[in-house]
């Protein structure tokens, strides 16, 4: 737009020149017989403009030099000093909820912003649903202005709000300036809480804790539940024997307890980058965060104990098993972070837990198992060898990676890419099999009800129990 | 909250009116700009200018004349009439019928009798290139853009000098060098200036401050419906299974079978796998009563009722523009010739002195002194 002006201005500028210039091009002509002034009577006469005319270009030229060391001056004093404060209502959130941002911005200067462009740079793992993080404003000196949204967190992870992106542009479109304010804040997305909320329905609604064979949780034990009265068998250790109900019943009779055993669950989640593939905030990794922060709750339910291992090439973060809600709060910001990156090292992984863990414990691996053969059946056998029962939760990469077919040929692709990725986990898990260890193949489905079907499983019959 | 609504409204009802004064005002400017420049040249220039359109709609016609006379030319043939004169009265009979023209003219542009001059075809151009110009600041009324009123006067200054040429203005200008300021003044080039820097400042400011009252009143109107919604339920009936469905599909990225929606609805019973619109809305409620006494400071700043423009700094700054812009461009101008005129009195023998071309090196000078000074003074205040 600048250009414009100065155009404008050496457009009267030159027209000054070539007017002199006209007065010996018009004598030139006649001098050769050409005379033009049937058309131009008083082409003559106009030579006079030309002073004229370099005033007029002088004073716009003034003008528009005085206006840009007003802009300048306005980008070079004003905009540093401006003071810009984010407020967020609740930076800690789960997936899916709101929170509300305000930004207010204060100009203490004695400066006048005539044409602002805010925009509060907001990462595409958010939607705004109300509001706008934008708006176009004069702020003037010592004024406030105010603007604010509210957002809901489609993808788990940590993310940052900012910078602010200032665009000052003179009122005539003349000048623009452009300055990033660092002003960062800092929203925590934890995994949706969807799923627990769904258990907890399903557990309201069924009148249990989970419905069909997940009822079952009580086990016989040296607990202080009741559990039954049964006959005596020579093998069963003689306190147990209930003394008033034999003398009842004529016969000798055991009283059995509940077991208020424990058991010890790691939550070990791939974070290789293979697991970052799938479909935007719906990927593989995004979904075991899910299934890690469902078990953790069940965990916290049943006053297990429970930690989390996120890894790839190295450790990216791991916390000791222990149990309560503080706890589940900090494994649920572990899994907040994961970010898929490297290669899948599941031997280092299980090493370094070994250093951490010495006793046996139960180990939920996430993985899509699409690193090297050996280095899996490795970190199986080392995790064995310490008494740590695995099982492995295993997405499957086709049905997370390809969207449903529309067209026979792309059934097609899928299906030979399905047939081919099945015939390559048949022949890990056979591998695996070989050690005893359980390999679940998950689709986006029913990976959930596979992670909460290997815990349920474990808790059943005690694996690492304390 | 039906309060926020009626504030809405009030808010937009007021912005509205200040709009319309704008407009009002930057119709008024360029009207009393064009006023003047009528003053100078002679009205009948616009009237050629129009004439080139309808000497453009004459040839149009002429394209369209030569179809139909084609066309009335094969239909005659075809019923066995070869009278050429009849064909050709038919056909211009029918386009007479269509266009309503000047038969005659378009008689005599067919026959080639038309006659025009050179000397008319120059003042068409230049009274076309008037109109030309009216037509930018229309669209810089309309669009706010002062690039549009930057154009239109490139196309009046070249027209006025043109005009002047011919002998069909009457542009006022003393010799050179003014003895007074007065002398100074009262010359066209010098009034015209000023009356351009004026429409510069005071319709670039209000074409600014229009832009963003609309920009407003659009915000207003997009998420006061919002609000309408969000507080007051949809106006719209709920949506159907099947529409509701497609929003679930859409809002998901991942695509599942019908089998597999089912499945995850049934699982837990009532949650599908991604929130509808109404249900996010819902939240949104939620959320902001949870802020509880902050509610109603977070709709208005949501709203943007918080940080509407403040329109009496943007008139303040465009009296400031005027009392010290203008004031400034001018002696900034008068210095430079005054420079010009002392180094030509000093070097008389040098020839470059007394060309326009010196007096623009003066110019670049004293914009570049003036610029640097002004960005040194301003370091030191400000820092």
């Amino acid at each position: 737009m600048a250009g414009v002006y100065l155009l404008i201005t050496f457009f009267g500028f030159f027209f000054a020149l070539s007017l002199y210039q006209l007065k010996y091009l018009l004598s030139f002509l006649m001098a050769s017989g050409i005379d033009v002034r049937f058309l131009f009577p008083r082409a003559l006469d106009i030579v006079s403009f030309a002073p004229w005319l370099l005033i007029f270009s002088g004073i716009l030229l003034f003008a528009f030099v005085l206006s840009y060391l007003r802009f300048s001056m306005q980008v070079r004093v004003t905009l540093p000093r401006l003071e810009i404060t984010r407020t967020i209502s609740n930076s800690k959130i789960f997936q899916g909820e709101l929170t509300s941002v305000r930004v207010r911005i204060y100009n203490p200067t004695l400066f006048d912003l005539d044409r602002v462009i805010l925009t509060d740079m907001v990462p595409d793992t958010f939607d705004i649903v109300f509001g706008e993080n934008h708006i176009e404003v004069n702020i003037p000196a010592g004024g406030e202005i105010e603007l604010a949204y509210i957002l809901r967190a489609a993808a788990r992870g940590v993310h940052m709000i900012g910078p602010v992106n200032i665009m000052l542009i003179d009122k005539s479109y003349f000048f623009a300036a452009t300055v990033e304010m660092p002003v960062l804040s800092e929203i925590r997305v934890f995994p949706s809480y969807r799923d627990i909320k769904r258990l907890e329905m399903t557990q309201k609604m069924m009148g249990g804790f989970l419905p069909g064979q997940h009822t079952m949780f009580k086990i016989k034990g040296s607990g202080y539940d009741f559990h039954q009265l049964r006959q005596f068998y020579h093998s069963d250790p003689l306190k147990l024997i209930d003394w008033k109900a034999s003398a009842r019943l004529g016969k000798l009779m055991v009283r059995e307890y509940h077991g208020e055993r424990v058991i010890k669950i790691y939550i070990v989640i791939d974070t290789s980058y293979t697991m970052g593939y799938g479909y935007r905030r719906f990927t593989k990794l995004d979904f075991a965060t899910r299934a890690g922060a469902l078990v953790a709750y069940l965990a916290q339910k049943l006053q297990d104990f429970f930690g989390v291992m996120l890894f790839s090439s190295i450790v990216h973060n791991f916390v000791k098993a222990g149990r309560g809600r503080g706890h589940f709060m900090h494994v649920l910001s572990i899994l907040a972070e994961a970010e898929p990156e490297g290669v899948a090292n599941l031997p280092g992984a299980i090493r370094y837990l070994i250093d951490y863990e010495p006793r046996s414990c139960f180990l939920v691996i996430i993985s899509d198992l699409e690193s090297d053969v050996n280095a899996i059946v490795e970190g199986i056998k080392i995790a064995l060898a310490h008494k740590f029962r695995p099982t492995i939760i295993v997405p499957m990469s086709p049905l997370f990676e390809i969207p449903p077919p529309r067209t026979s040929l792309k059934q097609i692709f899928r299906e030979a890419v399905m047939i081919e990725y099945m015939r390559r986990l048949n022949a890990i898990s056979t591998k695996i099999a070989r050690f005893g260890v359980r390999v679940m193949p998950a689709s986006p489905q029913n990976i959930i009800s596979v992670v909460l079907e290997a815990y349920v499983r474990a808790k059943q019959r005690m694996i690492g129990a304390i | 909250m039906r309060v926020y609504l009626s504030l809405l409204k009030r808010r937009k009802r007021m912005l509205l009116i200040k709009y319309m004064l704008f407009k009002i005002f930057l119709i008024t400017a360029l009207a009393a700009y064009y006023l003047y420049i009528n003053g100078i040249i002679n009205s009948i220039v616009w009237l050629k200018g129009l004439a080139v359109l309808s000497f453009i709609k004459l040839g149009f016609i002429a394209v369209v004349f030569s179809v139909v006379y084609s066309l009335t030319l094969i239909a005659a043939f075809s019923s066995n009439v070869y009278d050429y004169n009849a064909i050709y009265l038919a056909s211009m009979t029918i386009i007479n019928s269509f266009f309503r023209i000047d038969v005659a003219a378009l008689d005599n542009l067919l026959a080639g009798t038309f006659i025009l001059s050179i000397n008319e075809l120059l003042l068409m151009l230049l009274g076309f290139m008037l109109w030309l110009s009216v037509l930018f600041n229309i669209s810089f009324i309309a669009k706010g853009r002062v690039s549009h009123f930057m154009w239109s006067l490139a196309l009046i200054l070249l027209a006025l000098v043109g005009l002047e040429a011919m002998g069909y203005a009457n542009i006022a200008v003393s010799e050179w060098p003014p003895t007074t300021i007065g002398g100074f003044l009262s010359n066209s080039m010098v009034i015209l200036a000023i009356l351009t820097f004026i429409v510069i400042e005071v319709c670039g400011n209000l074409a600014y401050a229009s832009t963003i009252i609309d920009g407003y009143t659009k915000k207003i109107d997009r998420l006061g419906k919002g609000l309408h919604e969000i507080l007051l339920g949809k106006v719209s009936s709920e949506n159907t299974i099947r529409e509701r469905e497609e929003e679930i599909r859409s809002a998901s990225k991942l695509r599942f079978g019908p089998l597999a929606t089912l499945m995850l609805r049934g699982y837990g019973g009532v949650y599908a796998l991604e929130e509808t619109s109404e249900e996010v809305l819902s939240k949104v409620v939620g959320l902001l009563r949870s802020e509880g006494e902050q509610n109603a400071e977070i709709i208005e700043a949501v709203l943007g009722l918080r940080s509407i423009p403040r329109f009496t700094t943007t008139m303040l700054s465009i009296v400031m523009g005027l009392l010290i812009k203008l004031p400034l461009s001018i002696l900034l101008t008068l210095l430079a010739f005054a420079l010009v005129g002392i180094l030509g009195r000093l070097y008389p023998e040098l020839v470059e002195v007394r060309t326009p071309a010196f007096a623009l090196i003066v110019f670049s000078l004293i914009v570049a002194i003036f610029y640097i000074l002004g960005g040194i003074i301003a370091r030191k205040k400000f820092g």
